[in-house]
């Protein structure tokens, strides 16, 4: 099957110098292999640690929201994730088929916190994503992030 | 994910934990970070060797944290880099979470039952 084309709407400030785009199922061995992919392609592309760590972050919390909420339901679901280089940032694109969710929503209240994995997942993204994006296409909830650290 | 238990002090526990602490890894300590954290003991977490965190790993540390309290125990972590250490800041859980730099700061938290 095809990779759908990332959405450039969502980080419109700027062109990419590149980009890579991968598909992935929705599962524990797959989190491990995006996770190493995005460490790899930030080397790769000399994005400082910290940047890399935030990239590396929020996409683990979309993915853990993805698998430990159950939202993916069928067969087919899947993953679509494009790391975008510009300068000096991460550029992320996460897509996935499962249940329609909008980070960009309320996150729990601070004293859900201690309780909520989903309200602290999503703090976390807000705290180092520089910016976020969200829509839903029809098929794919399109998350869209941009991560920059010194 | 590797997890090591071995005995601190005189009456404390020491979890050493090394690796990503992320879906993968958080699934492997779970079972046996909520048996140490049942014990009653006071407990250090080493997390020299935690190059990564998020919030499911996040999740395991504070529920574990939460059972020894129960206990009339505390639950300390021992020296996260500056990475891990931003996120547990970032997720505001200085209190339930507090951090030593060194085993000497973990036995004056934990009092003399532990040295």
């Amino acid at each position: 099957m095809a990779v759908p084309a990332p959405d450039k709407s969502l980080l419109r400030s700027e062109a990419p110098i590149e980009a890579e785009t991968r598909r992935f199922g929705v599962s524990q061995s797959d989190a491990s292999a995006i996770d190493e992919w995005i460490e790899n392609v930030g080397h790769q592309w000399e994005m400082s640690a910290r940047t890399i760590f935030g990239a590396r972050l929020c996409i683990a919390e979309l993915v853990n929201n993805v698998i430990e909420h159950g939202r993916a339901r069928h067969d087919d679901d899947h993953l679509v994730l494009t790391l975008s280089r510009y300068n000096g940032a991460f550029g992320l694109e996460f897509m996935d088929t499962t249940g329609p969710f909008d980070p960009t929503g309320p996150v729990a209240r601070a004293q859900d916190l201690t309780e909520s994995i989903g309200g602290r997942g999503l703090m976390l993204i807000r705290a180092y994503a520089r910016e976020l994006g969200y829509r839903h296409d029809g098929r794919y909830n399109r998350t869209t992030l941009k991560i920059a650290f010194a | 994910m590797e997890i090591t238990v071995s005995d601190f002090g005189s009456t404390a526990k020491k979890v050493t934990l090394v690796g990503k602490l992320d879906i993968e890894g958080a699934q492997k300590i779970e079972l046996p970070l909520a048996v140490i954290a049942g014990s009653k003991s006071d407990v250090l977490v080493d997390m020299v060797g935690v190059d990564f965190i998020a919030s499911i790993g996040i999740r395991h540390l504070v529920m574990a944290s939460k059972s020894v309290a129960r206990g009339a125990a505390k639950l300390v972590l021992l020296a996260p880099n500056p990475m891990v250490t931003e996120v547990l800041v970032v997720s505001g859980l200085e209190q339930i979470l507090p951090i030593v730099r060194s085993e000497d700061e973990a036995l004056a938290v934990f009092g003399r039952a532990s040295a």
